[in-house]
């Protein structure tokens, strides 16, 4: 028989678990990651009882765990995605909210600068409005420095966000590996304790949260995670085994972060990071923080460099040019904290233009005048600037060929620009009747042979695209004129030119202490073997004609020794010595040995000469020689004239067949090698000091560059010390010819120039005028004038003087550089319009940065709308899971009353059983 | 489906906690009578309100700037005036002068008191305005307008700078004349008949000079070139004229774009208080409804019929 009491016994037991695990469900009702726990009840097995079953009872068969795996997956997804658009709303909300306040943002303090500007542009004298300006300019600076400094704020809050992150990560990645551990003790997940797999699953939502996770379960429960997009790929935990991740900060651009897997074992980078908190932290950082960052720089540059530019453009109330009024700080890290203001003092605010005009008070006409600059046109045309045309070489071998055409017999080679120092311009290779000229761009001739007669010339010459002013003309007054006379109070010349040479003296300091000057030495190149002398007019050394220098017998050519002698018969009054020599040198592996030599006619038994010397010895051992050979240490041959025979010309073949030219021992085309003549001036001392003017081989009325040619010497057009001007170099006089320079210093700014040589602008009629240089008297142009143009005005490298009627003869006005207009406020009217000038791509400063700070808000306000479109994804899985995994207090007090009962009635029956059992015991 | 009892507390909080959010933000914007509490909020919003605050505040600039301006044009246009009045005396006493019934007496007086009309003339010239600068000097406004060089003759001291403030973003006026301009040269021709300019006090110089010593050329010539004198104050008395209307006329129509500005300011910058005030207290009604209805029905529980 079937046990009653035994069922009974059962049952209670039964119902006492389950009612057991009601109470742990109804205790577990706020338990976060608790599962609800069912009770499966069992029927015993029947067991036979003659011809029928009869029951056994009932038993637990399981606690189950109410779980899901697709909807807990689907809940880690969702709060993943929901927690990566967490960070991007904060803080770009935080980052609008900075940049964009009224108070906090940039544009009242935009607002304020400009209004000061406008304010001071009304009357630029006032020292209060000026201060004003200089306080407001600080208080930009300071608002770029304060915005940068809450944009650092972010960044480091970020930082630390995601370095929290990461450390939380590593935690709940380390404490899945444990429960693994603990999962690996039973088989099946079945057999699991509901716990200990709520406690993965609590973990494995928690990371979520941080970043989207796979994941993959093992029969028996045990999980594999990875953070990148597939299972294989970025695995974080794998069975008992945790890797940890780290944060890598780039230096250079701070608001990037990589995330590094395995620091401290085998690194590798994690960039398979989609969603969850840290990659909405990362992407804030690279989307918003990063660009802001970038444009607040940006802009801080492009409003530092606008405004100086303006202020560097005008006049301070001392009178001196503006200074940059802002500076950036080399020691900030970012442009946005670096700016400064540059100086306190209000008087240093340029608020005036550069130029003004002055009237002579005893004008005849009524014009008044006005002044403006603008960069000349001119200077954009003609020849190329020098430093861009020629090396600063002047060796032949450095010079850039010249082909002047017969046609329009000019070509231009250069524009020297304003500052440069000691330039020297070579003409190599000329052709007869070619000059160098250099002129400026108004037409004064300032080095060359004179074209006053030229006038054809000249009107091919003096045109804009040359170079020229509109309607400049020529002139030869300040012609190869130095001293008090000349164009600027330049010093020029024209034609061959030896310097004084200075050798630095150092102290035991290292410092210069002095020059040592050694004598100026003219060094010619070979004659060119003329046929004739030279025209008594054309030559002039040191400022002393030379004479005539007699033709050479008819068939020969002139010889150095002659000129040498020629030169030295005014030695007394120039001081300079000339002396004619030839040397020829020869490296050692241009040599030939065993082939024939003839010099001068005589030939040279090389037959045995086999290597330098025995050469040298073959040549000096000719017979009635008037020529000498010797080797150096470097290898070279030097064949030179006997003593006696100085400045004669050798002549080198193979043989004495004329027109030969079969191979000779020296390796050289057979020919006449002609001698050479150098100059010399001894240093002379005046009172004490050296006299140190160079030697200068110029030209009288008829001379020409060939006439120095003819002596082996190069045409050269010489500025010694500063250009003050720009100044253009031609080449005229048809054929080929080369140009050489060098040059020292720097070029200066035109403006800059032009306001330290204030000129005067002279109405000599009513039809023409003249515009000299006051510190110097030079009259740099002469134009004519048309009267009847609408808005007469008068142009100047730049510099315009507009007048509102037509000026009288003898007018005048002079220009200058505004040295104490201090109620002028042209820049301060510049510097106010900045306000509206499209300076950042094509937006004013102020929109520029309103568009960066909307599109921030934009980003945020899309992250705001996918995080309510999240929340509802991520409040249906968290409802889906409740529905299975969640415990409900009604549906746990009706399974209480359900099991209570139940127990109670399996008591019952035991009871009964026992009654019945008693009512078998009472049987007598 | 199953509504877990975590669940229903959960959600219940955090929708009574959003319809709270909201009705405190109603508040805050009632409280400072703004649409927009942080740029956050709106940003397109905060943008266009930048924007036109920066543009009032230029226009505010600029009034500021026309009022400055209209001073110093006012006090340049009033010493024009004297000096038109005094130019109308001194042609008076020259006039008085030349008759032949003056005799030397006579001419000595006139001649003091065009001595002290010119004194008053300069003086006139060398006007400043309120902050101090010389009126008629250009930009050089420390320097006066006209003073006695070394020679004795009174000279223009200043320079030709006509400089110009903005009133508006696409208007700019001139607000000086240079003295050379309002107290002109005049042209002299001598005997040779060469030409050369004289200049203005140096002009009355001469005819002081003239109706001292009784020298009817002098005084001729003088009459004559009063003319042009008084010509040229008088057209650089019409210039500023001008100029203060159009400082007028610019004054009204900043004042209209202010105005204009200010109100578009105002529609997208401050709250419309009785829609605001609806809102809210719609806002908390369905506070107190979602707050009651809650608190009923969190009393449910099978467990209060557990006895």
């Amino acid at each position: 028989m079937s046990d009653m009491a035994g069922i009974a016994g059962n049952a209670v037991s039964a119902y006492q678990q389950a009612l057991t695990t009601v109470s742990n469900n109804i205790a577990n009702v706020a338990t976060d990651g608790y599962s609800r726990q069912d009770v499966s009840l069992v029927a015993l097995p029947v067991t036979p009882a003659g011809s029928v079953f009869l029951g056994s009872g009932v038993a637990v068969d399981r606690i189950m765990r109410q779980y899901n795996a697709f909807i807990e997956s689907n809940l880690r997804n969702s709060t993943s995605d929901l927690a990566s658009q967490e960070p991007m709303v904060n803080y770009s909300n935080r980052v609008v909210d900075i940049m964009g306040g009224q108070t906090m943002g940039l544009n009242s303090a935009l607002d304020q600068f400009f209004s000061s500007a406008r304010q001071l542009s009304a009357d630029a004298s006032s020292t209060v409005l000026r201060s004003s300006f200089v306080r407001d300019s600080q208080g930009i600076a300071d608002r770029f420095a304060q915005l940068s400094s809450q944009l650092d704020l972010v960044q480091a809050e970020t930082q630390n966000q995601l370095d929290s992150a990461v450390g939380q990560v590593n935690t709940l990645t380390r404490q899945l590996a444990l429960v693994n551990g603990q999962l690996t003790k039973q088989r099946t997940e079945n057999a699991q304790p509901s716990d200990l797999l709520d406690q993965r699953d609590r973990l494995l939502k928690q990371l979520s949260g941080f970043a989207h996770v796979n994941t993959a379960f093992s029969v028996n429960g045990t999980v594999t995670v990875s953070l990148g997009p597939t299972i294989t790929q970025d695995v974080v935990v794998n069975g008992n085994d945790a890797l940890r991740i780290a944060t890598n900060f780039n230096a250079a651009a701070p608001e990037k972060v990589a995330l590094v897997l395995d620091p401290y074992g085998r690194p590798s980078s994690l960039t398979g990071v989609t969603s969850g908190s840290l990659a909405g932290l990362m992407s804030f950082r690279e989307q918003v923080l990063g660009s802001t960052r970038s444009a607040l720089d940006s802009l801080a540059q492009v409003f530092v460099k606008e405004s100086n530019t303006i202020q560097q453009q005008g006049i301070d109330a001392y009178g001196q040019v503006g200074q940059a009024l802002f500076k950036l700080d080399p020691a900030a890290a970012n442009s946005a904290g670096a700016v400064r203001v540059a100086f306190e003092d209000p008087l240093r605010v340029a608020a005036a233009a550069q130029f003004r005009v002055i009237a002579a008070t005893n004008n005849t006409s009524s014009a008044s005048a006005s002044a403006s600059y603008s960069a000349a046109p001119e200077a954009k045309t003609g020849p190329a600037l020098l430093a861009n045309a020629l090396v600063n070489n002047d060796h032949p071998s450095a010079a850039r060929v010249v082909n002047v055409s017969g046609s329009v017999p000019l070509t231009g080679v250069a524009a020297i620009s304003n500052g440069l120092q000691d330039v020297s311009l070579y003409l190599n290779d000329l052709q007869p009747g070619q000059q160098l000229q250099v002129l400026t761009r108004d037409g004064r001739h300032v080095i060359g042979q004179s074209m006053a007669s030229e006038t054809s010339l000249q009107g091919l010459l003096l045109k804009p695209e040359n170079g020229f002013a509109a309607g400049a003309s020529y002139s030869a007054s300040y012609l190869n004129v130095s001293g008090s006379n000349a164009y600027k109070g330049m010093t020029v010349f024209y034609g061959a030119q030896a310097k004084v040479q200075l050798q630095p003296v150092y102290n035991s300091k290292d410092e210069i202490s002095g020059n040592t000057a050694f004598p100026a030495l003219l060094q010619g190149g070979r004659l060119e073997g003329a046929h004739s002398g030279i025209a008594a007019t054309s030559l002039v050394l040191n400022g002393v004609a030379l004479g005539a220098l007699a033709d050479p017998p008819a068939g020969a050519t002139l010889q150095a020794a002659a000129v040498a002698t020629w030169i030295n018969t005014k030695t007394a009054q120039t001081g300079v010595t000339a002396t004619a020599s030839n040397e020829i040198r020869i490296h050692q592996s241009e040599l030939k040995f065993g082939m024939p030599l003839v010099i001068n006619g005589l030939s040279v038994d090389t037959a045995s000469a086999t290597h330098l010397n025995g050469l040298v010895n073959a040549i000096n051992g000719t017979a009635n020689a008037t020529f000498q050979a010797r080797s150096t240490v470097d290898g070279e041959l030097i064949l030179t004239n006997t003593s006696g025979n100085e400045g004669q010309d050798i002549s080198i073949a193979a043989t004495n067949i004329a027109g030969s030219n079969s191979l000779n021992a020296l390796g050289q085309g057979s020919g006449i090698f002609r001698a050479q003549l150098s100059l010399t001036q001894a240093l002379k001392t005046s009172n004490g000091a050296d006299v140190r003017s160079p030697i200068q081989l110029g030209f009288g009325a008829s001379g020409t560059p060939s006439d120095l040619a003819k002596l082996g010497f190069r045409t050269g057009a010489f500025i010694n010390g500063a250009v003050k001007e720009d100044l253009l170099v031609f080449v005229t006089g048809a054929g080929l010819a080369s140009v050489s320079a060098s040059y020292a210093g720097q070029a200066v700014d035109a403006k800059q120039s032009l306001r330290s040589q204030p000129i005067k602008v002279e109405f000599t009629s009513a039809t023409r005028y003249t515009i000299t240089d006051i510190n110097t008297s030079t009259v740099l142009a002469e134009r004519d004038f048309d009267p009847s143009q609408l808005d007469p005005a008068v142009s100047y490298q730049g510099l315009h003087l507009s007048l509102t009627s037509p000026a009288g003869a003898g007018d005048k006005y002079t220009l200058d550089g505004n040295q104490d207009g201090t109620g002028n406020n042209d820049n301060m009217r510049a510097m106010a319009a900045l306000e509206n000038r499209a300076v950042v791509g094509n937006k004013t400063l102020t929109n520029s940065y309103i568009d960066q700070v909307n599109e921030i808000g934009n980003i945020a306000r899309q992250a705001s709308i996918a995080k309510t479109a999240l929340t509802v994804v991520h409040d249906q899985a968290v409802q889906a899971r409740d529905a299975i995994s969640g415990v409900s207090l009604d549906k746990e007090a009706a399974d209480l009353i359900r099991y209570q009962q139940a127990y109670q009635a399996a008591a019952k029956v035991l009871q009964v059983a026992t009654q019945l059992f008693d009512s078998v015991l009472q049987i007598h | 489906m199953q509504i877990s009892t975590n669940l229903l507390f959960d959600r219940a909080s955090s929708q009574l906690s959003t319809i709270q959010n909201d009705a405190a933000k109603s508040q805050a914007q009632i409280a400072v009578q703004k649409q927009v509490l942080h740029p956050s909020d709106a940003p397109d919003q905060a943008a266009a309100i930048t924007r036109l605050k920066s543009v009032i505040s230029r226009n505010d600039n600029y009034a500021s700037n026309q009022q400055t301006i209209y001073s110093r044009v006012n006090s340049e246009s009033t010493a024009l005036g004297s000096a038109d009045s005094v130019l109308v005396r001194i042609k008076e006493l020259a006039i008085m002068a030349t008759t032949g019934t003056s005799d030397s007496s006579t001419r000595e007086t006139i001649a003091l008191e065009i001595q002290g009309l010119r004194d008053q003339l300069l003086s006139l010239a060398n006007s400043t305005d309120t902050t101090g600068n010389y009126i008629f000097s250009g930009s050089k406004v420390k320097t006066p307008a006209f003073a006695a060089q070394s020679n004795g003759q009174v000279s223009y001291q200043g320079d030709q700078t006509r400089m110009l403030v903005a009133v508006g973003d696409q208007r700019s006026v001139p607000i000086n004349h240079p003295g050379s301009t309002a107290f002109v040269r005049v042209v002299r021709t001598d005997i040779a008949g060469t030409t050369s300019g004289v200049e203005f006090f140096q002009a009355l110089d001469d005819l002081v000079g003239g109706v001292k010593d009784g020298n009817t050329s002098a005084m001729q010539r003088g009459l004559s070139e009063i003319d042009a004198l008084h010509e040229g104050v008088i057209q650089a008395q019409a210039a500023s004229g001008t100029a203060m209307a159009v400082l007028e006329k610019q004054g009204e129509i900043l004042d209209d774009t202010r105005l204009n500005l200010r109100s578009a300011l105002s529609q997208i910058e401050d709250l419309d208080m009785a829609a605001a005030i609806t809102l809210m207290n719609k806002q908390l009604l369905s506070l107190e409804a979602a707050q009651s209805s809650f608190a009923k029905i969190s009393q449910l529980s099978l467990f209060n019929y557990l006895k």
